[in-house]
């Protein structure tokens, strides 16, 4: 056996862990060779160091009432915690409500709109010139091109003139 | 193993006694990673806190538990990162030890290696190395930090050690081997006196033999 192989061994050996032909093998190979010999005198030391006084058995359990403790900590915690269980029905309801009013309201916007847009389709000339400014009035009558830009000029003169009186 | 799924699967299911049963089961295992990770000095209540943030994230994240492990190897596992957390905001961080080790330190160091049943003498001086050591190991990846802790530290056997880790003995063994060489290159000051002591006893040996 190489000494590769053999400090893979001395592992296992040091923690008695090989079986009986391994172990046999390890000690063989100690036998012949002091620098492995010396590798395991070394991890022997570590082991012994850390296994002093090993603290570990002291509170193997905790401080009393350990459960009652951590059970009151997660009562704690789930109380101040936000709850998706609690949360759904209610957003579920909220978001219902939310969506039914913001269907009512657009349906009244969109009737509105509905509603001054087919009135707007109904006025005659005169009435529109009654109703808006001098600007619109030009883009009515060029658009529909209904009376002449002559007719919208006297008009406009009689508008002003009536506005001087 | 069995009665872990059940028990695992109730929690998760929100059954608070279960939860409490697998504490019960659990809570001596943890105590000794516990211990052996963070070392001495280390009061009751220090641990008892820990071992109190480790169920606490274990109730949190039972959920996400997904059955590709075993549970106590993810158990042992939160417990051994809750650990490291901890030594962190201590600020416990490992230093090289030719930064520690000073002349009375590497005097120190020469009598433990030469007190061979570590006596009583030397106990202030083994507790010193001995925590330099766990902070050594604290500081390798975590997957050979952990297999030294179990095996080194909480003096599990192979077999248990694997199952805790869900990788088979044979594999432990190989990273136990590539965890002690890593170990001993961090721990290359002790190494050395150590092969230093054993080449003077070796020489003092000669000499009277040759006398």
């Amino acid at each position: 056996m190489n000494c590769k192989k053999a400090k893979l061994l001395l592992s296992a050996y040091l923690d008695k862990e090989l079986g009986d032909e391994e172990k046999s093998q390890a000690l063989n190979h100690l036998n012949i060779c002091p620098d492995c010999a010396k590798e395991l005198g070394y991890l022997k030391k570590i082991k012994e160091i850390l296994s002093y006084g090993t603290p570990a058995a002291e509170n193997p359990a905790g401080l009393p009432f350990f459960e009652t403790r951590l059970s009151a900590r997660i009562r704690e915690i789930n109380s101040r915690a936000f709850s998706y269980a609690d949360f759904t029905p209610v957003a579920r309801k909220v978001a219902l409500a939310g969506s039914f009013l913001m269907l009512f309201f657009t349906g009244i916007v969109l009737l509105n709109t509905y509603s001054t847009y087919s009135s707007n389709n109904n006025l005659t000339t005169e009435d529109y010139l009654l109703q808006s400014t001098s600007g619109s009035v030009e883009k009515k009558v060029f658009v529909e091109s209904k009376i002449s830009e002559d007719d919208v000029i006297s008009l406009a003169m009689a508008s002003d003139g009536g506005d001087r009186d | 193993m069995d009665q872990d799924l059940l028990l695992v699967k109730a929690a998760q299911a929100n059954d608070d006694g279960a939860f409490e049963q697998l504490v019960t089961r659990y809570k001596t295992g943890i105590f000794k990673i516990i211990y052996s990770v963070i070392g001495q000095p280390l009061g009751a209540r220090e641990a008892d806190d820990i071992a109190q943030e480790v169920f606490l994230k274990v109730y949190s994240h039972i959920g996400s538990f997904k059955f590709k492990s075993a549970f106590s190897t993810w158990l042992y596992r939160i417990a051994y990162n809750e650990c490291i957390s901890h030594l962190k905001r201590k600020k416990d961080k490992f230093i090289s030890l030719d930064s520690i080790l000073g002349e009375d330190e590497s005097l120190k160091l020469q009598d433990v290696l030469r007190d061979k049943s570590l006596g009583i003498e030397n106990a202030e001086a083994v507790k010193e190395l001995q925590s330099l050591i766990r902070a050594a190991i604290n500081s390798l990846p975590e997957k050979f930090a952990l297999v030294l802790t179990l095996v080194e530290l909480d003096n599990m056997s192979y077999a248990e050690a694997a199952q805790i880790m869900d990788i088979s003995v044979n594999k432990l063994k190989v990273w136990l081997f590539r965890a002690r060489g890593k170990l001993k290159k961090i721990l290359q000051p002790v190494y050395n006196a150590y092969w230093g002591e054993h080449e003077l006893q070796k020489s003092k040996t000669t000499v009277v033999s040759l006398s």
